[in-house]
């Protein structure tokens, strides 16, 4: 029994279908219910929901052999699992983003607002930049908006909502994608499987 | 009967000890604090920097230990003529990255100081691999070379140690994709990146990931590296080991202190970490002294309290009145117990704890 880390969403119900078409259909999953177990004996495999944050918490613990989740979470988390395969879609990048005209004031720290505030730390570590994190969960553009934060560090996509707010991107620091991960210990036992598994996504 | 965590650990760690014992290793117990200074010193050495500090009455700043490797090498008496074998079972105090929190981690561990060589490296792989199977008859272990896993980075053109530490994690974590990035900016050849992602693919087979190993032994000391490394899996193989061995370049150790051989084990209840991990560890055993080898490997037992316990707590609830003579419910209770029970008594059917029968002292010949 193969046990799979969905993340709920959009990119849970993609990757679900492209498992689907490898051999591993679960129809249950599609229809409309509350329930967060999905199971297939004759596929051999069970599909979990769960927030998008904790995929990658559910297959480093070996409650789920594989999951996916973005390399944002990845590197937020530093999640001890096998980073099997770059999916290549959900693709954005993680950036720094100021207002229009931002001047950076070198003589004091930084102030930095984020829901990454691992991937903020090392990244101006590596710059030798002292910082002050500002820990947000949403609407991270509000924040140098209201004089909060002098920058954001966060995941931009097209890149709209930062324009829309009067914010543009200062640097990339990171480009992110969807990624497959396996427990460590599920792939010693089961690496032809996953492996498998790895070899005819790539193809699809 | 009951399985508890705790019984289940001492019943492992019990067997281990047998295991080493009829090995001729000697067991070593640390009854005394070492200074914090010694972990500190070798803070990179240690899973974690944390260590639990307490000032002895001489004000000197000592340590719940984090680790009995050090103390073990530190106190050593080994040279290149003397051998030394123990090994240990010893709670060791670790800050779990996870939660935060100091832990107490239950190790049995063993290390051969000294004169190394083949035979010295079988036993204890062999020794390792014999104490997985104590603890389940499904478990794999891996191996890898450290020396030679650095000396390939260095071969194929990766100076900046930044780069290699980058290359070393990508390796660690399979993660080809970002693996292939970070190699082509480094100025490595499309060639030697493919090798080298190579590494880390899953081989059941060792000798198919040996082959792969060999395509980027460029140097003599590489191939004396792989060489080492074919010798031991085949000594493995013969020794019937053969379905439970891997080679796999993905386990990356500290390269301050390995320099060798380097293995880690697993079994299929464990799905959190692996449950052993040891190697060849020279350097840092010639930190203390210069001219012996060091092998050994530590063993998380701690890890075995986690998987489910199916048995019932209590075999029988034995119920008892005020009526009864407490020499009788005794004698009872263990005429029952001698049979392999495990017997709790209760004036009645208590809440919470699974059982599979009920006796009552009616039940009695008394």
């Amino acid at each position: 029994m193969l046990n799979v880390a969905l993340p709920k969403g959009r990119l849970g119900d993609k990757v679900y279908k492209m498992l689907e078409s490898i051999g591993y259909a679960c129809p249950e999953i599609l229809e409309d219910t509350r329930k967060l177990i999905f199971e297939s004996p004759e596929n051999k495999v069970r599909y979990f929901l769960v927030k998008p944050s904790d995929v990658a918490i559910y297959v480093e613990h070996g409650a789920a052999d594989i999951g996916v989740c973005g390399k944002d979470i990845l590197l937020e988390s530093g999640a001890d699992v096998y980073e099997l395969l770059d999916l290549g879609f959900g693709k954005c990048r993680m950036a720094v983003a100021a207002m229009n005209g931002f001047r950076e004031d070198y003589t004091r720290p930084l102030k930095v607002a984020t829901k990454f505030p691992n991937i903020a730390k090392q990244h101006y570590m590596s710059q030798n930049r002292e910082i002050e994190i500002i820990k947000l969960y949403g609407s991270i553009e509000l924040a140098p908006i209201l004089e909060l934060s002098d920058v954001i560090v966060d995941i931009v996509e097209t890149g709209k909502t930062l324009v829309e707010n009067g914010l543009c991107v200062k640097e990339t620091i990171v480009p992110i994608s969807a990624r497959l991960i396996a427990n460590k210990t599920a792939y010693k036992f089961h690496g032809d499987e996953i492996n498998k598994i790895v070899n005819e996504l790539k193809n699809t | 009967m009951a399985d508890s965590a705790l019984l289940r650990e001492d019943k492992v760690r019990a067997s281990l000890c047998k295991l080493y014992e009829a090995c001729g290793y000697r067991a070593f117990r640390m009854r005394k604090f070492e200074e914090y200074s010694l972990y500190l010193e070798n803070q990179s050495f240690l899973t974690s920097k944390y260590a639990i500090t307490f000032n002895d009455l001489d004000g000197r700043l000592l340590a719940l230990k984090p680790d009995v490797t050090l103390s073990i090498v530190k106190h050593s008496k080994a040279d290149e003529k003397v051998t030394e074998k123990l090994y240990y079972a010893e709670s060791v105090y670790r800050v779990d990255k996870r939660t935060r929190e100091y832990k107490e981690i239950h190790q049995v561990g063993l290390e051969l100081l000294g004169r190394v060589d083949d035979v010295s490296l079988m036993e204890v792989a062999s020794l390792a691999l014999r104490s997985l199977e104590e603890m389940d008859s499904h478990y794999v272990m891996e191996f890898s070379h450290m020396g030679f896993l650095s000396g390939v980075l260095e071969s194929i053109g990766v100076d900046s140690e930044a780069r290699r530490k980058e290359l070393l994690e990508c390796m660690g974590a399979k993660n080809s994709a970002d693996l292939e990035l970070i190699a082509k900016a480094a100025g490595v050849s499309d060639n030697d990146i493919e090798s080298l992602a190579a590494l880390t693919k899953y081989c059941t087979d060792y000798r198919e990931a040996l082959a792969n190993a060999k395509a980027l032994a460029v140097t003599k000391e590489l191939e004396q590296q792989i060489n080492d490394l074919e010798n031991l899996m085949t000594y493995l193989d013969k020794a019937g080991f053969a379905e439970h061995i891997m080679i796999d370049f993905s386990i990356v150790s500290d390269l301050d202190y390995y320099n060798g051989i380097i293995f880690r084990g697993y079994i299929p209840k464990v799905k959190h970490q692996y449950v052993l991990s040891g190697g060849r560890y020279d350097k840092l055993a010639n930190k203390f002294h210069p001219h012996i080898g060091a092998l050994g490997f530590a063993i998380y037992v701690s890890e075995l309290a986690y998987p489910k316990n199916e048995n019932a707590d209590v075999d029988v609830i034995l119920l008892y009145s005020d009526a009864d003579d407490p020499a009788l419910v005794d004698r009872y209770a263990w005429k029952l117990r001698k049979e392999g029970l495990c017997v709790r008594t209760e004036r009645e059917v208590p809440e919470g704890i699974t059982y599979n029968l009920v006796k009552r002292m009616e039940d009695s010949d008394a």
